[in-house]
């Protein structure tokens, strides 16, 4: 843009500007042999996929049509199958005339979700309202006082991967500070109960957790002691997820040099008001990246809970392909999940990156 | 239905299942009583399988096995829709029975000698066989004209390999093979073109003519091989009662079909027929006492399911997109495998 600023006649100007800008991207793709190799060859790599891949996504593609056979002829894709089970897709088993409770439930988890990342609401205040809205949820998903009973067997679909999402992280985090204090302890009982935890299950694919929890565990337990299905996934899911951010928070903990405890030490501080007020804040703001990871993989391990026979929002994919009447557009439908699953971790993804920018690391 | 990768630990936890079930027999006693007083019956269903368990856009279970545990339903309670499905995964499906998550399993489960051992098969709801998918522009119509053809499969020493083989040998034919990690990547190097036909279970190979292929009519489905695979229904061990349920139910299916007896015509049927119909129908006091059902139950079970025929016809026949034929899973006398047994 530095050509904008160069002295020259008024009415030149347009001409002259559109041709300096013209010759400095020449420059910049065929600048050199190689550049201009690279972009000849790239250049023909998109005329010769953004095309049909437009035409199939869109322009061949049945959009809303209702008849499954104009899929059946269609050589694009197949939206109006995505459209048509859009329900299906988005809420799982969940019985037709009760859709409504989990569609508030994904509305009222995206919102509060929304209003948690303003660094203006975060008060206690904000802990109760999330506690307050997690019980709502689960009265809202699972019946009683009033509503019709539906059992977690049924719950499907977006709001299941939104719940253990949220519930298996909220509960993980702080879980994984404890953990990652623990391993830093001085008592070695504490310690080592801490390293025993986080080695044996970061030992462990999560897929065997998962089934230990919904398999074995039935077979070893009294039925009366037996938790729900769905809460031993998310048992599972936060589990590990702790092990996890553990490691990620220790690492946080040990770049904050000894000065930050000496000095916290010298005015007084106790352990817990030192690690809150001191150390934690300095130790998080340095994993930020590594945190932000851990989390966006959580989010998409969620869709192993399939394997236990949870109707997640891959499950529920799968089951509504499983439709006889339908040609399964699989590509489509996966497509369409896979956006979901693209929304949500890059929100994250965008948060974590707030957070970082908010302000310098305060030594 | 046939070996994927799930069943590998489905076994191993059968087995240890089978270590820890006897504890559970004196609780079984009572699953009949049970599902009278929480009003329905808990059944396994699968997470999507065309044409025999899979909910619907509603969340309503539609399908072969789903409508079989339905009739259980109805014989116990009164009510088809007196059900709850409990959508398990392959590795799930024993243990959810042993511990008493689910009632009845029907679902897509082949019978054999292990897992016998570990619940308690009551009858054989479905026999199924492997079929190769070829276009019918091949003209391939008998596997004998299949030498020098591509075949798509799963490899891995699944029981459609095996099939294959053995049709190689009875025919003295070379097939080229090309082995997929899964069922799903054979079936769609099929009707991508790669291959000139493709194997898998019969109503399966039904399932994704209908679903899968732009147009259906293009396909023909040849059955190869001699596995019969017996799928069966289900329930825990030590519940005589409810074993006793759902085989007379099962067997209520075949008989009704074998004296023509359907949703529609029951009411004329009753009318008219023998003094073994209008018994099993529920005319004569005390005939659900043996099973401690009510004495119409065979009645509801037909009026509101249909006979087998009817099921089969509705979910997997000629009035499905799968058109799989009846086969083995006709009645012996269109010479097929199923009969019913006296009801003396």
């Amino acid at each position: 843009m530095k050509a904008l600023s160069l002295p020259m006649p008024a009415e030149a100007l347009p001409r002259r500007v559109r041709f300096t800008a013209l010759l400095r991207l020449g420059k910049l793709l065929f600048g050199t042999p190689l550049n201009g190799l690279l972009t000849v060859l790239f250049g023909a790599m998109l005329v010769v996929t953004v095309p049909p891949m437009l035409r199939w996504l869109i322009i061949d593609a049945v959009l809303f049509d209702p008849d499954p056979d104009a899929c059946r002829e269609a050589v694009g894709a197949c939206w109006s199958f995505v459209y048509a089970k859009s329900g299906q897709l988005l809420f799982g088993i969940y019985p037709l005339a009760e859709r409504w409770r989990p569609a508030i439930v994904c509305l009222v988890i995206l919102a509060l979700l929304g209003w948690s990342v303003r660094p203006a609401s975060w008060t206690a205040r904000l802990l109760a309202l999330w506690i307050a809205t997690l019980a709502f949820i689960v009265w809202l998903m699972g019946g009683g006082f009033g509503l019709a009973e539906v059992p977690t067997a049924s719950w499907g679909g977006l709001p299941v991967t939104l719940i253990l999402t949220v519930v298996a992280i909220g509960i993980a985090f702080p879980v994984g500070i404890l953990l990652a204090l623990a391993r830093r302890s001085t008592m070695p009982a504490v310690r080592i109960g801490a390293v025993v935890l986080i080695e044996s299950v970061r030992g462990l694919p999560l897929l065997s957790i998962l089934f230990v929890a919904s398999i074995m565990m039935p077979l070893f337990l009294p039925e009366a002691l037996l938790p729900d299905k769905f809460v031993r996934a998310l048992v599972a899911l936060t589990i590990f997820a702790a092990a996890y951010l553990a490691e990620v928070i220790r690492g946080g903990l040990q770049a904050i040099s000894k000065g930050q405890y000496e000095a916290a030490a010298a005015l007084g501080l106790p352990f817990w008001p030192m690690q809150y007020l001191i150390i934690l804040p300095q130790a998080i703001r340095v994993v930020i990246p590594a945190l932000a990871n851990t989390v966006i993989v959580m989010i998409k391990n969620t869709s192993l809970v399939l394997v236990v026979g949870l109707f997640d929002l891959i499950s529920s994919g799968k089951a509504a392909l499983a439709d006889p009447e339908w040609p399964s557009p699989a590509a489509e439908t996966f497509l369409f999940i896979g956006a979901i699953f693209f929304a949500l971790s890059f929100s994250f993804a965008r948060f974590a990156d707030f957070l970082e920018r908010r302000g310098p690391v305060s030594h | 239905m046939k070996c994927n990768s799930l069943k590998m630990l489905a076994g191993a936890v059968v087995t240890l299942a089978g270590l820890s079930s006897g504890v559970d027999d004196a609780a079984a006693q009572a699953v009949v009583n049970k599902i009278k007083e929480r009003g329905y019956v808990s059944c396994g269903a699968s997470q999507g399988v065309p044409g025999l368990s899979r909910p619907d856009e509603k969340g309503y279970y539609r399908g072969f096995d789903s409508d079989i545990c339905r009739t259980f339903a109805v014989a116990l309670l009164g009510d088809k829709d007196k059900i709850r499905y409990v959508p398990l995964t392959a590795g799930q499906r024993f243990p959810a029975l042993q511990t008493g998550e689910i009632d009845i399993l029907s679902r897509t489960s082949t019978i054999t000698y292990s897992r016998d051992a570990v619940v308690r098969f009551v009858w054989i709801n479905l026999y199924d066989t492997d079929g190769l998918l070829v276009r019918k522009a091949d003209k391939i119509t008998e596997p004998r004209l299949l030498d020098g053809k591509t075949v798509c499969l799963q490899g891995g020493g699944s029981l459609t390999e095996k099939a294959i083989e053995e049709t190689e040998e009875e025919f003295g034919i070379a097939m080229k093979k090309v082995y997929y990690d899964s069922t799903i990547q054979a079936r769609d190097a099929f009707f991508g073109g790669r291959c000139d036909s493709y194997v898998t279970d019969g109503t399966a190979a039904a399932g994704q003519r209908a679903s899968v292929a732009k147009n259906p009519a293009d396909y023909d489905i040849i059955k190869v091989g001699h596995a019969a695979e017996p799928n069966g229904v289900a329930v825990a061990r030590g519940d005589d009662q409810l074993f006793d349920v759902v085989r007379w139910t099962m067997n209520a299916l075949f008989w009704a079909e074998a004296n023509g007896i359907t949703s529609q015509n029951i009411d004329e049927k009753l009318a008219s027929s023998s003094a073994e119909v209008k018994r099993v129908l529920g005319e004569e006091a005390g005939f659900g006492k043996p099973l401690g059902l009510d004495d119409k139950w065979a009645y509801n079970v037909i009026k509101q399911m249909g006979n087998y025929a009817e099921i089969w016809d509705r979910n997997l026949g000629k009035d499905s997109p799968l058109k799989v034929e009846r086969g083995l899973n006709a009645l012996w006398s269109d010479g097929g495998l199923n009969y019913p047994f006296p009801w003396e």
